[in-house]
């Protein structure tokens, strides 16, 4: 469908370019929904059958002028809008999404100088599950895992799927604690989860990894992802389904006494 | 009801047997005291005073009993709040079980003067937790370089994570009052320094053969010799209570304790 989606833009775009050719493409979604452009002046039919409409369905859209054509083409925008965010498999936010989120985050979080978290989990032994039982219970497993993750979170923290089985949680304006109190909760979540498998039910765990910027620095996307991707290493190692907390430096050294207090306390 | 986290930078500093006998020496001074033992990793309130405690928190938070029903009368005006080790996982937790624990904890309330929280050493999340919803922080430490350092570095992460800007410390095996004055000289110079943090003088606390001789007995000093140095040094303690803890209390007033611990628990969901 997203391919047909993005074939229905190019056909539009390409139409649009035509008639308005100063028109930027990342303009497009907003000139649709004003209205700016008017549908009649784009030779729709050939937009439809890009996106998998038939010939018959084209035809009763044609044969009814007042049928409001806006609605439908809104509708595909902002599915088309949604795809390219979105996991197609899980509904949850893709790996761009969550660049891009994780970004404006730290940055946000620099304003403000409230923390920001980023939890990684990756589903335990997943190979097993396609192996065993088939990539249909795999991906059941990712969709079910998505859920439940979804249903842990606060209104303003988000999930996305970063890899076969790995998910990112940025957890924005948080502190060490509650991150690691969320990560917990997702954990048991998901170890309550059960996935029906003809008469079986399959239990699901995650290992998960947490870490949290330090404000006062700045922190990249890569610098915290390799914290949080290490703390769940550690969590890998520790025997799985469990949830490990990288602690960064600069936490370390605001922790540890200096030198020179060290000094001045036993001097 | 003021809520008084005990508290200290490293273990073995003497830090539930203060809370047990400063408990007891406020009791005698006529307050209505709860000690809460939220020390995770021991929950050795009980055994201090020769307790083993049948029922606990757990089994509050399992809904199989009520939270009065667990109170211990360790003495006229002092009960026990006995916990027992990983219970007070707070992360653990659901929500459900921290908003009933929270409500029961704030009917609680009003029947005492004065809340205890024996909170465990070192920096785990806990005792930070703990320390930081607490309308005051007592800090134990004893004139040990390392507990010293220990001691530092708690008020280090608890000022700059928990924006806690004073504490009120107890120096516990002291030879005398001048040596109690000397460490608190010097921690409290260090964290107005490099922290801004005002630490204030609470008491300092001999080291006693008496006390040790009523850990042994699994009795409190307090009882076992009131008269041993001590007991002396937490009796004078337990009467100017009202002007070491004076603290203004802040918004815990309007929620009550637990309605913070439940809000903190929750986070920011909007």
């Amino acid at each position: 469908m997203a391919q047909n989606l993005s074939d229905f833009i190019d056909a539009i775009s390409l139409q649009l370019t035509k008639l308005a050719p100063d028109l930027r493409p990342d303009q497009l979604r907003h000139k649709c929904r004003g209205g700016v452009v008017f549908w009649s002046d784009l030779d729709l039919a050939e937009s439809f059958r890009a996106i998998g409409l038939s010939d018959k369905q084209i035809a009763i859209i044609e044969a009814n002028p007042h049928l409001d054509r806006t609605p439908i083409i809104q509708q595909l925008l902002e599915e088309l809008a949604r795809t390219t965010l979105e996991d197609g498999l899980t509904h949850v936010y893709n790996r761009r999404y969550f660049e891009r989120s994780m970004n404006s985050e730290l940055d946000r979080s620099r304003r403000d100088q409230r923390p920001c978290g980023l939890v990684l989990l990756d589903i335990d032994h997943f190979k097993k599950f396609n192996d065993t039982y088939g990539h249909d219970i795999g991906d059941l497993v990712l969709k079910s895992v998505a859920n439940t993750i979804n249903d842990s979170l606060r209104s303003t923290d988000t999930v996305s799927r970063v890899g076969g089985e790995e998910f990112a949680i940025i957890v924005p304006n948080t502190f060490r604690m509650d991150a690691s109190y969320l990560a917990e909760r997702i954990r048991q979540s998901v170890e309550e989860l059960r996935v029906p498998y003809q008469n079986e039910s399959l239990q699901v765990t995650i290992s998960l990894g947490v870490a949290i910027n330090d404000p006062k620095i700045v922190t990249s996307l890569d610098a915290i992802y390799k914290r949080a991707d290490n703390a769940l290493y550690e969590a890998k190692n520790s025997g799985r389904n469990c949830v490990r907390f990288s602690i960064a430096e600069s936490e370390k050294s605001s922790s540890a006494v200096t030198a020179d207090e060290r000094n001045e306390l036993l001097g | 009801m003021k809520t008084i986290a005990i508290t200290s930078g490293k273990g073995g500093v003497g830090k539930t047997n203060m809370a047990v006998n400063y408990g007891l020496a406020l009791a005698n001074q006529g307050k209505r005291v709860l000690i809460f033992d939220a020390d995770l990793g021991l929950a050795n309130v009980d055994i201090l005073f020769g307790y083993s405690c049948k029922h606990t928190l757990a089994d509050v938070i399992e809904n199989k009993l009520q939270l009065t029903d667990i109170l211990v009368d360790a003495q006229d005006g002092l009960k026990i709040l006995p916990s027992s080790s990983g219970v007070l996982r707070l992360e653990r937790l659901s929500m459900s079980q921290l908003a009933s624990l929270a409500d029961a904890m704030d009917r609680l309330s009003s029947r005492f003067d004065v809340l205890l929280i024996d909170t465990g050493a070192g920096m785990t999340d806990s005792v930070l937790f703990f320390s930081s919803v607490a309308d005051e922080i007592l800090l134990v430490t004893t004139p040990e370089p390392t507990a010293i350092t220990d001691g530092y570095a708690l008020v280090k992460v608890l000022a700059s994570e928990y924006d806690v800007k004073s504490l009120v410390l107890l120096v516990n095996e002291v030879i005398d009052n001048k040596e109690a004055h000397a460490v608190h000289k010097k921690l409290a110079a260090v964290c107005e320094k490099h922290l801004g943090v005002e630490i204030r003088f609470g008491t300092g606390v001999a080291k006693d053969t008496q006390l040790e001789k009523a850990v042994r007995e699994r009795r409190p000093v307090y009882i076992s010799y009131p008269t041993s140095p001590a007991s002396q040094s937490l009796r004078s303690f337990a009467r100017i209570f009202d002007t070491v803890f004076t603290k203004p209390k802040n918004e815990i007033a309007q929620t009550g304790f637990w309605g913070e611990v439940f809000h903190k628990r929750e986070g920011r969901k909007a």
